[in-house]
This record gives C-alpha cells, structure tokens and sequence, in this order.
C-alpha cells in the first residue's frame, strides 16, 4: 500500500480521487492550499504528490512543485500535476523546460480525471520511484 | 502629424508643378504671344521658387529620415508656414512684375488660403489670410499712388490701372474679402471633418476596449464553468468505472448520459476559452515555425481517429517552410481543420493534407471528399458559431468555433483562410497561408 498526498483546493476533484485511489488499495490523505499540503508533507512524507496547478493562488502548484523538489529529502518524491491547461493556445508545458519557470514535475493529467489513466500513472511513478 | 508631413510632401511637389505652369505661361505670353512683358524679372522670380521648393525638399527629406516623430508638430506647422508665407511672396513679386491687380491671374492667392486652411490652424489661416492681403493692398496701392513702378502689360488687364479709383479700390476690396471668406469657409469645413474623424476614433477605440472587457468576461466565466465541470466529470467517472460498487444497467445508462452532456459543454467551454484567450493575447509568440513538422506531427495526432472510420490520411509536405509565428496556435489550426475534415468524411473516405512552398507565403491545403458545403455555407463556415446544416446532420453538438479559431489564429499571422466546395455532398477543401516574412499584424 502506497501513501499518496492530493493537494487541491476543489474539494470535489479530492473526493473523485480519493476513490478512484482507495479502490486501488493506495492510502490517499490531502490538502486543499499548497501551505497545507507543505506541512503534511513534513509531518509525514508520501511515496506520490499530486498537485492541482491552479489553486486559489495562480501556479501556486508549480511554486509547491520546485520548493519540494530542492529539499534533498523530498526530491525523490514523484509529482503528478493536475491540469486544466494543457490545451495548445493555453499553457504549454513543453516551452517551460530550461529556464526559471520550469517545474520539475514527473507527469500531469489533465482534468477532468480519467479514472483508468490516473491509476496507470500513479503505479507508474510510485513503481518508477522505489525501482 | 504623419498627415501633416505627409501634406507638406504633397506641397511641395504641387509647387514643382506650379512653378513650371508659371515658367511655361512666361514662355508662351513672351515667345508666342510676344507681348511686352518684365522677362527678366519673372524669370528669376520662378527660378527663385524652383531654388527654394528644392530647399524645402531637401529639408523634409531630412526630416523623414529621422522618422518616428523627431520632428515636432510645432516645426512641422512652422515649416508649412514659411512655405506659404513665401509662396505667397513669390506670388506677389509674379504678379507686380505683371500687371498688378490687373493680372487676373491675382485670384492664385486664393489657392493659397485653401492650402493654408487644411494644413495650418484656424488662427495661422487668418493670419496668412492677412498677410496675402496686405501684399494684394500694397502692390494695388502702392502702384496706384506711384510708390512703386507699374508693370502695365498692354491687351491683359481686365482693367486699366490708372482709369477710376473705384475699380482699383473694388477690385482689392473684392479680392481680400475673398481671401477671408475662403478661409472661413475651407477652416470651418475641415474642423469639422477634423472633429468626425476624431469622434469616430474615439468610437472605435471604445467598441475594441468594450470588445476586450467582453472577451475577458468570456474567459472568467468560461474558466469558472470549465472547473465545475470537470469536478462534476471527475466525479462521475469513477462510479461509472465500478469503483464504488456494481452499477446496474439502468444506473450506467444516465451515468453515461449524465457524462456525455457534461463532456459536449466541456468540450464547447474549452473552445470558448481558447478563442478568448487567443483575443485577449496582445501578441502571439514569434517563433520560426517549421510548418512540415507541424503538419506532420498534426497528422499522427489524428491518425487513430481517422482510423476509426477506415479514412486514410494522405499527406504531402514540402521542404523549407517556416514561417514566424506561434507554433502551438498553428497546430491549432491545422488539427483544426484535419479533424473537421475527419469528422466530415464518409466511412473510407480520403483525406488530403498538401503544402505548397510558393513565393512569399506557406500554403497548406487541407481537402476531403466528406459532406461539402453548400454556396451560402462557404461565406459563413468561418463565423463564430456558426454551423452548416449538413454538418448539425452528422455532429448535432458541434461548437461552432474550431473555425472561428482557426480564421482568428492565421489573421493574427498576416495570413489568409478559405474555403472551396463544389456543393454539398461533393467533399471541400480548406486553405490557408501565412507570409514566411513577418508583417505588423501580429
């Protein structure tokens, strides 16, 4: 049983997850602010983050991401971002790489969720993770 | 004040024009008409107006090269002044070498009061307006009381000179008054040209911030709706898969109901919120775009989906066709218009995607032999919602706005889209093409 973290602040989008999770046997807790999400993540680090993107503060998702990622302590942490963006006059994921903006994320599904994709990617990066 | 420079240019090249009509006129009325005329004298006045005309271009060539507004609006009336003050000095000496008020030829001052009006103020007409009178009274005047030698040119004068005071005085009378009127008229016609034309700026400006204030109401409701949407999509899905428990037959049937009308206003919002977001962008990105790899990369994207319906993709790119721009709105575009084409085209149809590599632009020529489009549908496929009824017939949930999009993206390049079909039923052929030099539009 994995431990998964969902930071979101749409209570709904957890909720969704939370099953589609628990059905999976993976141990789901979450956070509804990136601030939240931080001190949850001290008190008890999870084998996979998935963060929402936009939250109430903009990119405040890509901000958790690199802070996360600098801790030595959390970098092998997988990230999973949740996105309403990846749509081709929107955001662009692929131009952000090699300078400041870019988030060191491992993967980001696009929502609405899709149950089947949302399991294949987390087992993925949780079994990429402890390999 | 571009206009104003611009009208200077045009002056002094009228002044060429004006200049040679005055030396012709010299040459026939002394070699033609062989009258007894001050050859000499105006003669170097024209070569006096040819020396200064080449000054003055000289001058506003000068100032055009330095562009972008250096030269003020204050010297640029200032300039325009001068040419007028001295034209109408040239105009002066021309006709006291000629006759004086005789000359019917005088009236020319008041070609001068029109040019005034439309290229100085109000107040600087007038004042041209009172210095060519002062020059018509003076030469009428002066020469009457003798102060100054008479030109008389035998048989030209409408009057003769030194006959009655009365006509000389009528006749500076009538062509002052003149000079005034002209001015009064041509100033008060073109303020209030110059007024319309700034209220209808002033209109248009306010149509494109309220078109702006529109467009960004658009994208926050759209972005807000978006979201509850794919909460409600998220939600629904995991019941749907068995997650919760077993779903009886029934129960799935409105669940998939339920998903498909969220997932078409889902889809139609995401359309809403790429056209805004596209017209709430100040400028797209410029990049060098390779248009073969996009098309190419287009084409894979959608290949399962032609699959789907056994539709084959046939594409033919060409070499070396980039262009500035934005790479991901010309994807856009191009997966706009091969999934319409999909979409549109029968079970085991043909789909056609060719690029052309021609003079100054990029060509990409998406075609079918799908469901066509009827004559009044080819003027309106590319309006905002707008939708032919063969296309309701086969997609009854179509946005309406993959066109629209589509046409917005490429106008923003400085390029052009359109649509040809020989009617319906008879398949269509979509183009568009965008300059492989970069233009102001974007």
């Amino acid at each position: 049983m994995s431990k998964v973290l969902v930071v979101d602040d749409d209570p709904d989008v957890i909720k969704a997850i939370t099953v589609v999770l628990e059905s999976h046997s993976h141990e789901v807790s979450s956070a509804q602010s990136g601030e939240e999400g931080l001190e949850k993540l001290k008190k008890d680090p999870p084998d996979l983050l998935i963060l929402d993107v936009m939250m109430d503060e903009a990119d405040e998702g890509f901000d958790i991401c690199r802070r996360v990622k600098k801790q030595p302590e959390w970098k092998h942490i997988p990230i999973m971002l949740l996105t309403a963006l990846k749509d081709r006059t929107g955001f662009d994921f692929s131009k952000q790489s090699g300078d400041e903006v870019w988030c060191p994320s491992d993967a980001y599904l696009e929502k609405p969720i899709d149950p089947d994709r949302l399991i294949a990617m987390v087992d993925k990066l949780i079994g990429e993770s402890k390999e | 004040m571009q206009e104003l420079i611009r009208r200077i240019h045009w002056f002094i090249r009228l002044r060429w024009i004006a200049a040679g009509g005055a030396g012709a006129a010299l040459y026939v009325a002394a070699r033609v008409l062989r009258m007894e005329i001050e050859v000499t004298a105006l003669a170097a006045v024209i070569v006096f107006i040819f020396l200064y005309n080449t000054a003055f271009l000289f001058y506003h060539r000068l100032v055009e090269a330095r562009k972008n507004g250096l030269l003020l609006a204050r010297d640029a009336r200032a300039f325009a002044n001068v040419q007028i003050a001295v034209d109408l000095l040239s105009l002066g000496l021309l006709m006291h070498f000629s006759g004086g008020i005789e000359n019917p030829f005088i009236i020319y001052f008041v070609f001068h009061m029109g040019i005034s009006s439309v290229l100085l103020s109000r107040r600087a007409s007038y004042l041209q307006a009172t210095f060519a009178a002062a020059i018509v009274v003076s030469i009428g005047l002066l020469e009457y009381l003798g102060a100054i030698p008479h030109h008389h040119v035998a048989g030209f004068g409408v009057l003769e000179h030194h006959g009655s005071p009365v006509s000389v005085f009528g006749r500076v009378f009538a062509l002052t008054t003149t000079l005034y009127l002209v001015v009064y008229m041509t100033t008060s016609i073109s303020s209030e040209l110059r007024r319309r034309r700034f209220e209808l700026q002033e209109a248009h400006e306010k149509l494109a911030e309220q078109d702006r204030l529109k467009s960004q109401y658009v994208f926050r409701v759209s972005h807000d709706i978006q979201a509850h949407l794919a909460a409600i999509q998220s939600c629904v899905a995991p019941v749907l898969a068995g997650m919760t428990g077993k779903v009886d037959n029934t129960q799935r049937e409105l669940l998939e109901r339920a998903e498909s009308r969220t997932g078409k206003l889902l889809r139609f919002v995401k359309s809403l919120l790429k056209l805004t977001s596209a017209r709430l962008r100040e400028e797209f990105e410029v990049e060098q775009v390779g248009l073969d790899s996009v098309v190419s990369r287009s084409v894979d994207l959608l290949k399962d989906e032609a699959g789907k319906k056994s539709i084959e993709i046939d594409c033919s790119l060409a070499q070396g066709c980039v262009v500035p721009g934005d790479e991901s709105a010309c994807e856009e575009v191009v997966i706009s218009l091969l999934s319409n084409a999909i979409k549109y085209s029968r079970q085991g149809g043909r789909v056609r995607m060719e690029m052309q590599n021609s003079g100054r632009f990029v060509r990409v020529i998406c075609s079918d032999d799908g469901i066509g489009l009827g004559r009044e549908d080819l003027g309106r496929v590319f309006d905002e919602f707008y939708r032919s009824k063969n296309a309701k017939q086969v997609e009854r949930d179509g946005t309406g706005l993959g066109l629209a999009i589509a046409k917005y993206i490429v106008e923003r390049h400085g390029g052009r889209i359109w649509a040809e079909s020989d009617g319906e039923g008879k398949g269509s052929i979509f183009t568009f093409e965008l300059p492989k030099e970069r233009s102001d539009t974007s």
